[in-house]
């Protein structure tokens, strides 16, 4: 059959042909990875569209079939079909690639000769590898990849996310400058060994560390200079040393370990409340908002909202310092509390003092957009709860007062307000005094409300 | 308070004028009044890009308008969302590309998602009747999907070179332990079964070797630990190998194992010998008459019925059943090959 010329092709009524590459990119990435690849086989418009998707999602859970369940059946199909994919995708505009398997699913040397692939051919940017427990084929012998050295150090790749697996040596990590975000999820490593990872890679803006160091303990160092947010959950561990001046948030899930051999040097996030004086039982966030260049995003705010529903949970805690009257701060708080699931067990919110005026806010229209304290109903969209709420270092201005007030008549807070005055503010007693009780006299979201000065 | 208003012209010359605040919502019609100072009268009114015509202006105009007022929660806006995404497929198209030159990202992502469901699970001649799309592959690029199309150079000499790497450091390993065990005093044992055997001592040391040796020779496969075959292929390749890997920058080339080479040759065995042995040659069998049958499919008409001829086994653990339905065993084997 011979091939019309592409223009003739394209039929009147073929609308969809017409969409930019982008758009049409942007449906395949809806799509099943192998539905996606089908669509090779549609017309010369689609015969090469997939291979240029940024985004590659390959679950192969989904391709598990009922007969390789058994337990001396090896499944070939997904694992081909897997390579093949990597191996067609032209690799150009490749930005992503995450895979998700079940450990029986594909040797090591498959997953070691992707990764091989994707970062240093495919020049990906963003690489998630996960492997996961399947229920009816327990293997619980944790994988451990065998990579070469220098195996994650690529200009290209900035992200990596390791899930389930053992890491032996620090050496696939060598010289990984080029890594900005690092997420080793459910990972098996000695201390040392973490340690050693972790110097590997000094440009790190963004760590998730979520541990056992079960065979040897040890002592875990974060010393990496660039970091602005750092999720830290470790199962059985001697102690830990967190030196991160730049440190933006600091979000412990868990910890397994004495108090007294937990050391954090971040002088931006001391706050009253904290994973242990919660009890131990919660996940606590301490977050000091803070936004030093009006025109771009902090970074460590960006990943926590773009994955707000790992870390912005039910049931846990937060400790955020923010001042109420930096416009962009406000907005910043106000995204994570719209951003919460669920109820809240603690809210410590801790009134930073800044000296510097803040710049009147002119939107796009050139009308000023008012101030959180100046409308009727601030941050209408926020439907979080908190048990508790510590209001800390109180000094009574307009905008603590207003967002105390927003706090109780808009029944954010159930059972009780803490308000701790600050103790800078001595003279103002009386004052702090006096708006605590007003604050006490206003209508309550929840009848059972206490409101108490600390 | 006087509320302002912004002028617009669509495609087909026509003037109209809009609330601010329902046409900003618009990032295209944004950027054109912030940065170019446009539309605040009829004489200057923005002109909107060609794909925009006039009906699918006024359905984005809903939606705007719906979806800038702050107040509503986001359950509201799905309902709405869900409502105003049914109508036919090709005012869906039409509504995308709109969307999309006027840069609105939320409606492209809800437009983009209804056509993905619509793709979702259907044949490539039903999807080719809905979007009307022409049937112009020919028949070899229609089986391109089917074949070893993994000819990148590049990910076949990193799989050499990685492979010749692994053999290197096990060669090394070896030599390493051998050296130490002659230390040892095993050598009276080693000489005597070397005098028994006939054989070089090493030989004997490695039994796990030989066996692989044996395993291999019925396959086509090459396996990182063995001798690589072809030969002469090997060898030219390993002269230019050996070149470029002390020439070369180690950024510079990349391979998947050699294995993955005859991955997608029927009949071949998978990236190890060993997996070969422990796929029963039943399933093998059907697994080579999928592929044939499918390979037939795809150049026939497509029936209905096909739906029938499922066999049970293939069902996915994961799978929805009702969005796999159609896929099953196609899915399965489209998949392999593709």
């Amino acid at each position: 059959m011979k091939r019309q010329s592409s223009v003739d092709a394209i039929n009147a009524n073929d609308q969809i042909s017409r969409l930019p590459d982008e758009v049409l990119h942007k449906i395949l990435s809806k799509l099943s990875i192998q539905e996606a690849v089908r669509t090779s086989v549609l017309s010369c418009r689609w015969v090469d569209l997939w291979k240029e998707m940024p985004h590659l999602f390959l679950d192969l859970r989904k391709l598990a079939k009922f007969r390789t369940l058994l337990p001396h059946v090896i499944d070939n199909d997904a694992v081909r079909s897997m390579t093949k994919v990597i191996n067609d995708h032209r690799g150009g505009h490749l930005e992503r690639c995450t895979i998700y398997y079940y450990s029986y699913q594909c040797k090591n040397r498959m997953v070691e000769a992707w990764i091989r692939s994707l970062i240093h051919v495919k020049h990906i940017k963003h690489l998630t590898l996960i492997n996961y427990l399947c229920p009816f084929r327990p293997n619980t012998k944790p994988v451990t990849l065998d990579l070469p050295p220098n195996s994650f150090s690529h200009p290209y790749l900035k992200s990596l996310h390791l899930g389930r697996y053992h890491i032996k040596t620090p050496l696939s990590f060598n010289n990984c400058g080029n890594l900005m975000n690092l997420e080793l999820t459910g990972i098996l490593a000695e201390a040392g060994v973490l340690n050693a990872v972790l110097m590997s890679c000094p440009s790190l803006e963004v760590l998730v560390v979520v541990i056992n160091c079960d065979k040897g303990r040890g002592l875990l160092k974060i010393e990496n200079r660039n970091l602005k947010f750092l999720y830290l959950s470790c199962y059985k561990i001697d102690g830990i040393e967190v030196s991160t001046p730049n440190l933006d948030i600091l979000s412990i899930g868990s910890l397994w370990c004495e108090r007294e051999n937990v050391v954090f040097e971040n002088p931006r996030l001391q706050f009253h409340r904290n994973y242990w004086t919660t009890g131990k039982i919660y996940a606590h966030t301490s977050y000091s908002i803070s936004c030093p260049d009006q025109e771009k995003k902090s970074i460590g705010h960006e990943f926590m909202m773009s994955r707000s529903q790992e870390f912005l949970s039910e049931f846990s805690s937060m400790s955020v310092s923010v001042d109420l009257a930096n416009t962009k701060q406000v907005e910043m708080l106000h995204e994570v509390l719209a951003a919460w699931r669920g109820e809240m067990e603690e809210l410590e919110v801790l009134f930073k003092k800044c000296n510097a005026p803040s710049a009147e806010v002119e939107t796009s229209i050139g009308r000023t957009k008012k101030q959180f304290w100046e409308v009727k109903k601030p941050f209408s969209d926020v439907n979080f709860t908190a048990y508790t709420v510590w209001l800390s270092d109180f000094s009574g201005s307009k905008q603590e007062i207003a967002f105390a007030s927003w706090l109780i008549t808009q029944g954010m807070v159930i059972k009780t307000m803490l308000i701790k005055p600050s103790s800078s503010f001595s003279s103002k007693k009386l004052e702090i005094e006096g708006a605590v009780a007003n604050l006490k006299e206003l209508p309550k979201g929840y009848s059972e409300l206490d409101i108490i000065m600390a | 308070t006087m509320k302002s208003y912004i002028w617009l012209q669509t495609a087909d010359g026509s003037i109209q004028q809009v609330e601010q605040e329902v046409a900003m919502f618009c990032p295209m019609i944004c950027q054109e009044v912030v940065h170019k100072g446009v539309g605040s009268s009829k004489n200057h009114a923005i002109s909107l890009p060609q794909r925009v015509n006039p009906a699918m202006f006024s359905l984005i105009l809903d939606y705007c308008r719906f979806h800038q007022v702050s107040g509503r929660s986001n359950k509201e806006r799905k309902t709405y969302d869900e409502r105003f995404i049914r109508m036919d497929t090709k005012r869906l198209c039409e509504l995308t590309s709109a969307a999309d030159s006027l840069q609105l990202k939320p409606l492209v992502d809800l437009t983009s998602r209804a056509l993905a469901r619509i793709i979702e699970g259907k044949t490539p001649e039903e999807i080719r009747e809905i979007f009307h799309l022409p049937d112009d592959l020919t028949e070899e690029e229609k089986l391109e999907p089917l074949k070893n199309t993994m000819d990148d150079p590049r990910i076949r000499l990193l799989n050499r070179l990685y492979a010749k790497k692994r053999k290197e450091l096990k060669e090394r390993e070896r030599l390493k332990n051998v050296e130490v065990e002659e230390h040892v005093d095993e050598r009276s044992v080693d000489d005597l079964l070397s005098f028994i055997n006939g054989r070089d001592p090493k030989v004997v040391k490695m039994p796990k070797g030989k066996k692989k040796n044996k395993k291999k020779k019925d396959q086509k496969i090459v396996s990182s630990e063995e001798k690589e075959g072809p030969e002469d292929f090997v060898d030219k390749e390993s002269h230019d190998l050996h070149s470029k890997e002390q020439g070369a920058k180690e950024t510079e080339s990349s391979n998947i194992p050699s294995t993955e080479d005859d991955i997608f040759t029927p009949n071949a065995g998978s990236e190890d010998g060993d997996i070969d042995d422990e796929i029963d040659p039943a399933m093998k069998e059907m697994l080579d008459r999928e592929v044939e049958d499918f390979a037939r499919r795809l150049n026939s008409n497509w029936v209905r019925s096909l739906g029938q001829e499922r066999r049970p086994v293939h069902f996915s653990i994961n799978g929805n059943g009702t969005t796999r339905r159609h896929i099953g065993i196609f899915g399965g084997i489209i998949f392999t090959f593709v």
